[in-house]
């Protein structure tokens, strides 16, 4: 520990189980997954979802939980560690990932309160025009403002600390998110005509499931809901006891997204087909600005017809967005944490290091809070570098001896279940090559969204990506010597 | 319990074999092995608090 700092743990294996969940479970599972489930034809998706849920999701939050707990350090000291000081540059590209995703994600964090103070205060049901009053509230300074709360809650939150800070909020708030999406799920399924939209949801089209894009967008979903690859779970990981299990509880925290995933995407569809009065499909399909359609445009209007009591479609309503928030604050708190976690192995104090990430992480979601595009664009370039982040925790493993790291780490002292053989082509051989396809044919794909798609200034395409990648690992790569050094040394 | 559940699926709400087949398959393996862990890892935990008193 830098600085003589007293090492944490979470307080029981439950307590990390709820913290990671509360990492893994936010707003993708809810707006985004339902989405792609409807763009990618129902059931025909749910099958390769389920697939990558077990070749890509649970093997890399395996890795995570390992390597932070073998480590003891954020993802430049584990990496440097495990694939050598060569390559901490690697580490230090997952940290800003997650951290450029912070900037906006407590922007989409700050909606979400907004939106439930507006469903509480009853404004939501006074709106006439839901596309005019988004459209009115993105363009304000209200943003700003949300965006502020959001921060500096999570960052109150981190200062106190793992146990009396993250512990016991995510305690608190993941339970209780968990329990608003039951309330939610047994109120939708019993609304009228609801079985046409768990019909459609389970009913796959064996055409639609032989298209590769199916498969892309299965793994790419995985890959973002599940918290896979991002850094995140190994900076927790940091804080497991050492008899502390790493296989099962990665099993847990998997299989606990999902089941989230498919409570939040039957609710959505048995509501949006039991209460839509046009085409249903259209608009659950409907991705609005910043994917914002269908949960902040389309869902308050339906929320508005769900009884013929005001007043308990205002509760409706009001805990829909009380649960995304919770959903988006807990992931929030991780992503704070993870930088905090890095600034501790640079030698930072934890006070210290919290002040720098909420000034940076408010100055720099400004630009997403002010402009839409800004914040598109970042989860444009932002998101699809996660896929690198996940094939970066591989390779440090392949360069550790991945048999090697089966049998010693996962395997090691607390292992409640031993992982077989299988681990080692998974990540040897189907994460790698899963990495290449994606990435292909996201280049692909990206020539024939844009034909300018070499053009950087552009919203969404290869080229502002690419650029902002090269820019960011040229950085890191031309530091990588003092980084390493650094970060190994304060952990002598 | 279970066959009328079913034919709840097939007779009332019309849905296809194939669209139960999948929904069983998918419910199945992540909320069933959702619980498998749950259970799995609450054992684990009785042991271990065993092993501590002992």
């Amino acid at each position: 520990m830098g600085r003589g700092l007293k090492q944490e743990f979470f307080s029981s294996r439950w307590a990390l189980i709820i913290a990671t969940i509360g990492i893994a479970v936010g707003t993708g599972n809810i707006w985004r997954f339902s989405r792609i489930v409807a763009q990618n034809g129902g059931g025909s998706f749910l099958i390769p979802w389920v697939i990558f849920l077990l070749i890509w999701s649970v093997p890399l939050i395996i890795a995570e939980f390992a390597l932070g707990k073998s480590t003891r350090m954020g993802p430049i000291g584990a990496i440097s560690k495990t694939a050598g000081g060569k390559y901490g540059w690697m580490g230090a590209f997952i940290v800003f990932v997650s951290t450029a995703i912070m900037f906006y994600y407590s922007v989409v964090t700050g909606w979400c309160l907004r939106y439930f103070f507006s469903a509480v205060s009853g404004d939501l049901f006074e709106v006439k025009d839901y596309l005019g009053y988004w459209n009115q509230f993105s363009g304000s300074y209200e943003p700003l403002l949300f965006h502020f709360i959001s921060i500096s809650f999570v960052a109150f939150i981190v200062l106190k600390g793992v146990t009396r800070g993250i512990e016991k909020v995510t305690k608190i708030l993941v339970p209780a998110l968990i329990i608003i999406l039951f309330i939610l799920f047994f109120r939708a399924i019993t609304l009228p005509n609801a079985f046409e939209g768990i019909k459609y949801f389970f009913t796959p089209d064996i055409n639609v499931i032989l298209d590769y894009k199916v498969w892309l967008n299965a793994l790419t979903q995985n890959a973002w809901d599940t918290g896979a690859g991002w850094g995140l779970i190994l900076a927790y990981a940091v804080y497991m006891k050492k008899r502390e299990d790493i296989s099962l509880n990665a099993a847990l925290i998997g299989f606990g997204n999902n089941t989230v995933s498919l409570l939040a995407g039957i609710t959505i569809f048995s509501t949006v087909f039991a209460l839509s009065s046009v085409d249903a499909m259209n608009q659950v399909t409907q991705s609005g600005p910043a994917n914002t359609g269908l949960t902040f445009i389309y869902l308050p209007l339906l929320f508005n017809k769900i009884t013929g009591s005001g007043a308990v479609n205002l509760f409706f309503a009001s805990i829909f967005f009380l649960g995304l928030f919770f959903a988006a604050f807990t992931s929030l708190i991780s992503m704070v944490e993870l930088s905090t976690r890095t600034f501790i192995d640079f030698g930072f104090t934890r006070n210290r290091s919290i002040a720098i990430i909420a000034v940076f992480g408010f100055l720099l979601g400004i630009p997403s809070a002010l402009d839409i595009d800004f914040l598109v664009n970042q989860d444009w370039v932002w998101g699809v570098a996660l896929i690198l982040s996940g094939a970066f925790i591989a390779f440090a493993i392949w360069r550790y001896g991945i048999n090697k790291f089966r049998t010693e780490i996962i395997n090691g002292f607390g292992s409640d279940i031993k992982i077989g053989k299988w681990y080692n082509y998974v990540i040897g051989f189907l994460i790698p090559l899963q990495v290449v396809v994606l990435i292909l044919w996201w280049l692909i794909s990206s020539v024939s969204w844009d034909t300018e798609w070499w053009n950087p200034f552009h919203r969404e395409n290869a080229g502002t990506a690419i650029l902002q990648w090269i820019i960011v690992l040229a950085f890191f790569i031309g530091i990588n010597k003092y980084l390493v050094n650094k970060t190994l040394k304060e952990k002598g | 319990m279970i066959l009328s559940a079913l034919s709840v699926f097939v007779v009332k709400i019309k849905m296809s074999i194939t669209a139960i087949i999948t929904m069983i398959v998918v419910l199945g393996i992540v909320w069933g092995g959702l619980a498998f862990f749950i259970l799995n890892a609450r054992k684990f935990e009785k042991l271990k608090a065993q092993d501590g008193k002992e």
